[in-house]
């Protein structure tokens, strides 16, 4: 195979390669503010047990209630609206207890069917400590199981005292460092922007190359 | 490979080339030149959002400052005018009124009293104020309320704030955008009021402290007129 021929195939892989990088590099910058792509889709959904037609969502923006089966949405108006809700439950005994989960914050309920809500203090600040909260469940006596990124906990009383055997703070999951090692947040929140801007110095360095070898060919 | 072109058409094809190459080579040079300062400008705002980076994760748990801003009389005399007597009311809530304020505000009243301090012009009431205190990120916020007897927002001032973030909250521009609220309004965060970047907590711990006064004066005093 001749200089020319190994020249060709240098070029189309090259160029390849390019808009496989270019896609990469805008996906990756969309990805990594995710609140302007994303929009505000609904995260959970909950249907109460008794009255079905009374469904609660949760949405990035907060809580919303619907009374007609979801022809209808409103805003569960509320003191501190809660925001990126991850999961919303019903207590078994009683519909009219209602506990909502945010990704990054706390655990609100209602005891009187979603008119006045209060808080269930954490052993932890979740978004100062990265602690991403996942799921909740409730037992038949009113004990709460908190599943989050480092491990569950468990409460027997409504989160005065938290059993905190299968969680650890001080961990890191794997996909969570690999995460935020690809995003930038592991050396912080600041770096996401230099990810950001590495990613559009790299498409800059792509164009113009591409620029630079269209030239060339004319020329040459 | 050898050109089968006319020699004089080559001759133009040359003086061409070469003037084509000229202009790749300064195109080159201009490039070199941009891509250095680039490279260094690169280099600085690395550094500068690293610096910043490691100041933030720094930040994570801060040590407790307090900034005293305003004193409780420096906030009174700031918020009501000097021909006006204050006078001091600390109001204990019947189980009637704590329930039609929490019904009001959708979220459990913890507080059992306020303390409303009047302004009083030839004994009738020109405005009322209220010094409350919300949780920001770790520790409360101290701020204080001033509502007209209509039940509007005239003024809202810091008087202490705890941590070392966030203190943008007291900055004018972000207050201002109270002004004239009062209870009917929702008061949602990047909706009615701007939030700011860096002080989100602080943001809406300020919000829901003013939502809370509005709505206990209205149900207390502003609504029995």
């Amino acid at each position: 195979m001749n200089k020319i021929w190994w020249k060709k195939i240098h070029n189309v892989f090259g160029i390849s390669s390019a808009l496989f990088l270019v896609i990469l590099l805008i996906t990756g910058m969309l990805l990594n503010h995710p609140k302007k792509i994303q929009g505000n889709i609904i995260e959970t959904i909950a249907l109460d047990p008794k009255k079905s037609e009374r469904i609660y969502c949760g949405k990035k923006e907060g809580l919303y209630f619907s009374k007609d089966a979801g022809k209808n949405w409103n805003e569960v108006p509320m003191l501190y609206p809660p925001q990126e809700v991850v999961d919303i439950v019903f207590s078994p005994q009683d519909s009219k207890k209602i506990y909502v989960l945010e990704k990054w914050g706390r655990i609100i309920f209602s005891l009187d069917g979603g008119k006045i809500w209060d808080r269930i203090e954490l052993p932890f600040d979740a978004q100062s400590e990265g602690i991403e909260l996942k799921k909740i469940s409730i037992g038949r006596k009113e004990e709460i199981a908190l599943l989050t990124s480092h491990g569950w906990i468990f409460s027997k009383d409504q989160g005065k005292k938290w059993d905190q055997t299968y969680f650890d703070k001080t961990k890191t999951p794997l996909m969570r460092l690999v995460l935020t090692l690809h995003n930038g947040y592991f050396f912080g929140p600041a770096f996401v922007w230099v990810y950001d801007f590495s990613a559009l110095a790299l498409l800059i360095l792509i164009i113009s190359g591409l620029i630079l070898w269209y030239i060339g060919r004319k020329v040459g | 490979m050898k050109s089968k072109q006319n020699p004089s058409l080559d001759c133009l094809h040359g003086k061409s080339r070469s003037k084509q190459g000229a202009l790749l080579g300064t195109a080159l040079t201009k490039l070199k030149k941009i891509f250095f300062f680039f490279n260094i400008g690169y280099l600085f705002l690395f550094g500068a959002l690293n610096l910043r980076a490691k100041s933030l994760q720094d930040q994570d748990y801060p040590d407790f400052v307090e900034q005293v801003y305003l004193t409780e009389q420096t906030a009174l005399k700031s918020v009501f005018p000097q021909d006006q007597e204050i006078v001091k009311e600390i109001h204990t809530f019947k189980t009637s009124e704590k329930n039609r304020i929490e019904a009001r505000l959708g979220w459990i009243l913890q507080e059992p009293d306020i303390t409303v301090y009047k302004g009083l012009e030839n004994g009738n009431i020109k405005g009322y104020a209220v010094i409350t205190e919300e949780i920001g990120k770790f520790k409360p916020i101290t701020f204080i309320v001033k509502v007209s007897d209509k039940g509007q927002i005239e003024r809202v001032e810091v008087m202490i704030y705890r941590e070392p973030v966030g203190t943008e909250v007291r900055r004018q521009r972000f207050l201002r955008q109270f002004r004239k609220k009062s209870a009917k309004d929702s008061l949602r965060i990047n909706r009615d009021i701007l939030n700011i970047t860096g002080a989100t907590m602080s943001v809406q711990a300020m919000t829901a402290g003013i939502k809370k006064v509005l709505v206990i004066l209205d149900e207390l005093y502003i609504k029995k007129f």
